[in-house]
């Protein structure tokens, strides 16, 4: 890892976190910078989640800390969380209120104007789709219809930090394009995007950059094209957990 | 068989969160012991209260009617739990495709959410029957009917489990029929919390009705146990199962107990047709498309507001919309209105409720008034339960950029908008009934904001300090949870010492504990303001 530049907008710096015996971080360090997306892949059960719910403040390291835009998660939590938007990996949102219920509240607990939420809700619920069911009580939402909904909160407040946990999962087609262009423009104009997805072929061609975690290790990272070589990234993704399972298992069983 | 045991099981694991604290180490067992210790306690209280009944009407001379009472009270409370418990466990169920997927009969089904219930019921009428039944045949009436007193035990033991049977039966098809209802419309949560809070606020109105007969004096005596026989007249089925106790008559009590096995085969078959079609037919409703429920599609973008206005909103709207919480949560603030409604109106139809009681009461009316109003405000408190229903959704709480005191401050507030007005209405309502001056009506309703607030503020710190995040329905933390329980019992401690402290001390101590309640209010308060994150 360089030193912090001028430009990061994500900064992790040695985090670890502990399960009882489980290490499911292992001085895990990245930084992410403004106007990148950036793909976390990783097997299940290697710490992806666990990396996402410390950076956007729901769960805290054992140690090592994480800053956004230069502040502290750790020691200025409600300072990163301005600046972030979360989108995790299972839309559970309160069904008892309606779409645009929901939306009004997430802007207003971020502080977004009612001419900017009306102009931006109205902007990016046409384009997924969702305009005509915003009136709808969540609890008659499909999870697909829900992913959606999360994802407009996420964009408006206009985040410098998005962090989503599976995204894709739910989203039909028509969907999944324009959310890949939402990310794209966010990331265009300064943003930051970090994402962890099991799509992999979505991530080579979305992001700048990409880390392969494993077992709570970050056991690649670089900018796609480096990471991935001549291969895919699937087969670079399945070679890291074959090697590293033979590895294992010479080495008496538990590579962590 | 094997299927049904497998599907009581899973009911029994989740019961308490059983299966959760046994595999999550020490702390979740002491956990264990606490729900078990809190249980215990409010049995011991409620033991102690049906004692107290019991008693009254031996020294009344009226201990011939002990078992029709305890009957018919064991049938009142269990229609509640029933009717509460009946949406998220029959109908309404969150799990229904998986289980309706299973290669499993509907009637294996059915059962399996019966039963539970149905054992929940058992218990709360063994509570309140047995104690009653006790002080019976300790006061001389074992035997009395002329049948052996092993037989009469057997009698009672039959009517301890089958008394909830028909209340149960009708409770489950009723809210059955509301639920149907009730998500036809658009807020069909709304509609079933008003449904279920006007059903409540009758109830004590007409218990209101039947215990202040005619003349006010001292109904229960006046009638000489009329009230009774009337009460039997109402249930016939309890008048039957009581008089194989008390007359031994074993041809009414057999009736009882053919009506109560026939009415649970034919609930068992009639839950087992509808089962199927009621749970598709109220999921269909659910997820109808907009067309159906919007207004036209229109979505409102409002002024921005504060963060604290927007959590506050988001919590009346949770409270309204979730019945079982409103309820519960509600009922204390309801229940004090009516009856101090009820109390004012009394007097302004020239029925003073100070003249009902007896004149050696009148100078210490003034000073207990008080404490009744705030064991009723003090006794619920939506904030109990308001961490814990986040449930799935406290990502939302926890990426907030907002402080835990502006997002559990949300909470409190909203708790304190309800009970603020309602001392306040209370106080004024009953100093008019009462004829009591404005120091007396300050007294009264501070004594129910002390009381009120120490249970929010409690039942705020224990709830963010130990919530319960897995529940998959809402009437786990609702009903059983650790913090609602706690803070309702020590609620109900404080209302005792205050008694204590105003029988002693008089106002002195009145205001005194009225003065502990709210510095610990506060003092809790600040305890949950200052934690960095929750639990």
């Amino acid at each position: 890892m360089g030193t912090l530049t001028t430009n990061t907008i994500l900064a992790i710096k040695n985090v670890s976190k502990t399960f009882g015996k489980k290490r499911a971080l292992d001085d895990v360090s990245l930084e992410v910078s403004a106007g990148c997306i950036f793909g976390f892949v990783g097997p299940n059960g290697a710490g992806k989640t666990t990396l996402i719910r410390s950076i956007v403040g729901v769960s805290r390291p054992d140690s090592g800390d994480i800053r956004i835009a230069g502040q502290s998660v750790i020691t200025d939590a409600i300072a990163c969380k301005r600046v972030t938007a979360y989108v995790p990996d299972n839309p559970d949102v309160y069904e008892f209120l309606t779409g645009i219920q929901y939306l009004n509240y997430i802007a207003d607990i971020f502080g977004v104007d009612s001419a900017t939420r009306a102009e931006r809700i109205a902007t990016y619920a046409k384009r997924l789709g969702l305009e005509g069911d915003l009136d709808e009580l969540i609890s008659a939402y499909s999870h697909g219809m829900r992913q959606k909904l999360v994802l407009i909160g996420a964009f408006l407040h206009e985040p410098l930090l998005l962090v989503l946990d599976e995204p894709f999962v739910g989203l039909d087609p028509e969907a999944s394009f324009h959310m890949k262009e939402m990310l794209r423009e966010l990331a265009s104009r300064g943003s930051a995007v970090f994402f962890s997805s099991h799509v992999l072929e979505v991530v080579e061609k979305l992001c700048d950059q990409v880390a392969i975690i494993r077992a709570g290790r970050i056991q690649a990272m670089g900018a796609t094209e480096q990471v991935v070589g001549d291969e895919s990234l699937e087969e670079v993704f399945l070679d890291m957990v074959a090697q590293e399972r033979e590895s294992g298992e010479q080495g008496g069983g538990d590579a962590r | 068989m094997s299927q049904l045991r497998l599907l009581l099981k899973i009911q029994v694991l989740s019961l308490f969160d059983i299966n959760k604290r046994l595999h999550s180490g020490k702390q979740a067992m002491a956990g264990i012991v606490a729900v078990a210790l809190a249980a215990l306690i409010l049995v011991a209280l409620v033991v102690a209260y049906t004692v107290t009944i019991a008693q009254s009407l031996v020294a009344f001379e009226l201990a011939n009617y002990i078992p029709l009472l305890a009957f018919a009270l064991a049938v009142t409370i269990v229609i509640f739990p029933t009717f509460l418990k009946a949406n998220g466990t029959l109908f309404a169920l969150k799990d229904f495709d998986q289980i309706i997927s299973m290669p499993i009969p509907v009637r294996t089904v059915v059962l399996s959410r019966l039963i539970p219930l149905f054992a929940i019921n058992v218990a709360i009428s063994a509570v309140i029957i047995i104690p009653m039944m006790a002080v019976y045949f300790m006061e001389g009436f074992a035997g009395a009917s002329g049948l052996p007193f092993e037989i009469e035990v057997i009698i009672l033991a039959i009517a301890v489990i089958l008394i909830p049977m028909i209340p149960m039966i009708l409770a489950t098809l009723f809210a059955a029929a509301i639920a149907f209802v009730s998500a036809r419309f658009r807020y069909a949560n709304l509609v079933m919390s008003g449904i279920l809070m006007l059903a409540l606020v009758a109830l004590v109105i007409a218990s209101f009705g039947f215990s202040s007969a005619p003349d006010g004096d001292n109904a229960l005596l006046m009638v000489d146990g009329q009230i009774f026989d009337a009460l039997g007249g109402i249930y016939p089925p309890a008048a039957w199962a009581a008089s194989g106790i008390t007359a031994g008559d074993t041809s009414a009590f057999f009736a009882f107990v053919v009506l109560s096995v026939f009415l649970a085969i034919v609930a068992i078959f009639v839950l087992s047709r509808i089962f199927v079609p009621v749970n598709q037919r109220l999921m269909a409703i659910r997820s109808r498309p907009s067309s159906a429920t919007s207004r036209g599609g229109r979505a409102r973008i409002v002024k921005q507001r504060s963060p604290l206005y927007a959590f506050m909103a988001k919590e009346m709207r949770l409270l309204i919309s979730t019945p079982i919480y409103f309820l519960n949560s509600c009922m204390g603030y309801a229940l004090a209105l009516a009856i101090c409604a009820l109390a004012a109106i009394a007097t302004v139809m020239g029925s003073s409720p100070a003249s009902m009681l007896p004149a050696e009461f009148s100078p210490v009316i003034a000073l207990f008034i008080p404490w009744l109003l705030a064991l009723i405000v003090g006794m619920t408190s939506p904030t109990s339960a308001s961490v814990s229903l986040e449930g799935k959704a406290r990502w939302l709480m926890f990426t907030a950029p907002a402080s835990t005191r502006v997002t559990l401050g949300a909470k409190l507030v909203l708790t304190l908008v309800l009970i603020v007005p309602t001392s306040l209405i209370c106080a004024t309502l009953l100093a008019f009934a009462f004829g009591f001056g404005i120091a007396e009506a300050l007294i009264i309703a501070l004594c129910s904001l002390s009381a009120g607030g120490l249970s929010a503020t409690l039942g705020l710190a224990l709830d963010a300090h130990r919530p319960n995040f897995s529940w998959t329905s809402p009437y786990e933390p609702v009903k059983r949870g650790l913090p609602v329980m706690v803070s309702i019992l020590l609620s109900m401690i404080f209302v005792i010492v205050g008694m204590v402290a105003t029988i002693f001390l008089g106002q002195i101590g009145e205001l005194l504990v009225i003065a502990v309640g709210i510095v610990a209010s506060i003092m809790l308060w600040r305890d949950v303001a200052a934690m960095e994150t929750i639990a």
